[in-house]
């Protein structure tokens, strides 16, 4: 389980606030899913949980344990897979298996067993012995899954993980997030999809303008808000929180 | 420290070496193509070098008068003067002149000094002039009975091992040690930002910090690859001079075998310089590629760095300082020189590898904490 409290990150080169207070609680065995506009602070604050940035303010906890304390072992428990993260180009997707194998310090043994099983399950074995950096998008993309997953992960983190891909490489990214999910892994997932969510999540948290505004089950989002889908429920939620900061910007030039 | 880590990074590191051809051609062709090309274009320039000065040194003024009004005309690069053999020894050694001739009266000796930068078309010249002067002198028109009054010109080498020695590496050190320091230093330029600064334009940097390994323990791998890569090229090319060596200058060679097969700190003390510019230049470039997050600044950097350490380890060469032997990179050539007269070097040696040692290992240390800076 995750616990996020009151989290903010300020960055010190050209001083933008990214994230200015979010809350938030995450299960094991659950999808759940960011959501919010662009820029609103999901990227950074994932980017936070899988210990790529040091928070400004703010706790993260990882089964009651506070990430700063043990982010080394954390880390062996954690994927974080986005787009802004990528493979060596040089490497064939056997090579990039070994490297971060080795990386994870598992024994050639996990190595082998567990390539095999998630080269086999994305279809990555036909084109195992060619370089990462002459495959098209789905093909970067599955291998790009598979590597995250090598280790066995306990806590998956997935930014926008269905961004750009064909239908049947989209089909196979969300059964293996419910196969996760019936593993008992943690899933956090960013999206914006909201016919994705509404389909796999569990629970959501909504983040707007840096803070979280929302955090709850799917059926619980429209309900809160007196709305029947989760896409009006989301759209009010934006502009009741955006719109007062823009209300209290007006007043404050008054 | 866990050494799994250094070691895997390692491997892989090589493993990307392995896949990219020109880094192979930057490590183990181009050092060996310049040095030859250079080594062969030294013994070129010196071969061909005409405006060279010689001198004749005549027994009596009357003689003397005599040769100057007729040789002057057909042996321009000529002065003829009335002296000894120690007169003209003297003028050679100063270097003032490429050679002397000295004619008494039963002989004719050509002196040149082979540890100086002697044009060897002066040498060629001297020996027809040489020629010229028997029969002039005997009044006679063939050489063969001119040759039955005066023996065959005899060329006297007035170096001996040690300087002809000296010379030689004095020479190879400045301009061979150089073109290998620079292309050392391009060779951990382009290593450096393809692997540290690399990672980050690559964007692959990320996949790096989100794994257990510390950064510290993933660049210390990266550079001891860089710094194994930058010596091999160094040691090629220095293999390289060697064979260079042995094509064009056999008596140099000669000498050299001869001196490094009698003494083993010759071959200590090369490796021992090329350690220690190599772990100067795997330290420099390594904190360089780290600060940045874009290989073209970097490489700009690296450029500019570059040419900032050449200055400032020749600039002691042009003061003359006694520390210039304790420099790491300017020590080179003094060094050598000390080796050649078989007088000691350990000192000097072990003060610049350790200042190599120190310096090199203070810019990686920081680099890997830079490294982790620049990325937010």
């Amino acid at each position: 389980m995750i616990t996020i409290e009151h989290l903010k990150k300020t960055f010190k080169k050209n001083k933008v606030e990214a994230v200015k207070d979010v809350s938030l609680e995450i299960r094991d065995g659950e999808i759940f899913a960011l959501l919010g506009p662009n820029g609103a602070g999901k990227t950074t604050t994932m980017r936070m949980l899988s210990t790529l940035l040091e928070p400004t303010a703010g706790t993260i906890l990882y089964d009651g344990k506070p990430l700063e304390q043990e982010s080394e072992s954390i880390r062996r428990r954690i994927a974080f897979l986005t787009n802004e993260i990528r493979l060596d180009g040089q490497f064939t997707p056997d090579e990039l298996a070994d490297y971060y194998g080795g990386l994870y310090e598992m024994d050639e043994e996990t190595i082998h067993r567990n390539r095999e099983q998630l080269f086999n399950y994305f279809g990555i074995s036909e084109f195992r012995d060619r370089r990462y950096e002459t495959f098209s998008t789905g093909m970067k993309q599955k291998t790009s899954l598979a590597i995250c997953l090598l280790h066995n992960p306990d806590t998956v983190i997935f930014d926008e993980p269905t961004n750009g891909l064909d239908i049947l490489t989209q089909h196979l990214i969300e059964d293996c997030l419910l196969r996760m999910k019936a593993e008992g892994k943690c899933i956090i997932l960013s999206t914006h999809i909201l016919d994705l969510v509404a389909r796999l999540a569990d629970r959501v948290g909504i983040i707007v303008d840096g803070r979280s505004v929302f955090c709850g089950t799917v059926p619980e989002l429209p309900e809160s808000q007196g709305v029947k889908t989760v896409e009006e429920a989301f759209i009010k939620l934006y502009k009741e929180n955006h719109e007062e900061k823009a209300i209290i910007g007006k007043r404050g030039k008054e | 420290m866990n050494k799994r880590h250094i070691r895997h990074v390692m491997r892989t590191e090589w493993r990307k070496t392995k896949k990219t051809p020109a880094q192979l051609i930057m490590m183990l062709v181009v050092p060996v193509v310049a040095v030859l090309f250079l080594s062969w274009s030294m013994c070129y320039v010196r071969t061909m070098v005409n405006n060279y000065h010689a001198s004749v040194f005549l027994p009596d003024e009357e003689t003397t008068e005599k040769v100057d009004s007729y040789f002057s005309e057909f042996y321009l690069f000529f002065d003829f003067r009335c002296g000894t053999r120690e007169d003209a020894e003297n003028l050679v050694h100063e270097g003032k002149s490429d050679c002397a001739l000295v004619v008494n009266d039963d002989e004719i000796r050509i002196l040149y000094d082979s540890s100086m930068l002697t044009s060897s078309m002066a040498l060629k010249d001297a020996s027809d002039c040489a020629d010229d002067l028997v029969l002039f002198l005997e009044g006679q028109e063939y050489m063969e009975e001119a040759y039955s009054l005066y023996p065959e010109t005899e060329m006297v080498d007035l170096s001996t091992d040690t300087e002809r020695l000296v010379n030689h590496f004095d020479t190879m050190a400045s301009l061979i040690g150089m073109i290998l320091f620079l292309m050392m230093g391009s060779n951990a330029m382009t290593i450096s930002s393809r692997s540290i600064t690399g990672e980050k334009e690559r964007q692959t940097f990320d996949s790096l910090v989100l794994c257990p390994a510390s950064l510290r323990k993933i660049i210390f791998g990266k550079e001891l690859v860089m710094l194994i890569e930058v010596f091999v090229s160094g040691l090629v090319g220095i293999l390289a001079a060697v064979a260079g060596m042995a094509v064009w200058y056999p008596k140099e060679f000669g000498l050299m075998t001869e001196a490094a097969s009698k003494d083993p700190r010759w071959i200590a003390a090369i490796l021992l310089m090329l350690l220690m510019v190599t772990i100067l230049i795997t330290g420099v470039f390594s904190i360089i590629s780290s600060a940045f997050s874009q290989a073209k600044k970097a490489s700009l950097f690296s450029s500019a760095g570059m040419v900032i350490i050449s200055i400032a380890a020749m600039l002691p060469t042009f003061i003359e300082s006694k520390i210039v032997e304790c420099i790491p990179v300017a020590n080179w050539s003094p060094v050598i020189k000390h080796l050649c007269k078989n007088e000691a070097v350990g000192m000097p040696l072990l003060i610049s590898l350790a200042i190599s040692v120190l310096l090199g290992s203070a810019c990686m240390i920081l680099s890997s904490g830079l490294w982790e800076r620049t990325s937010e």
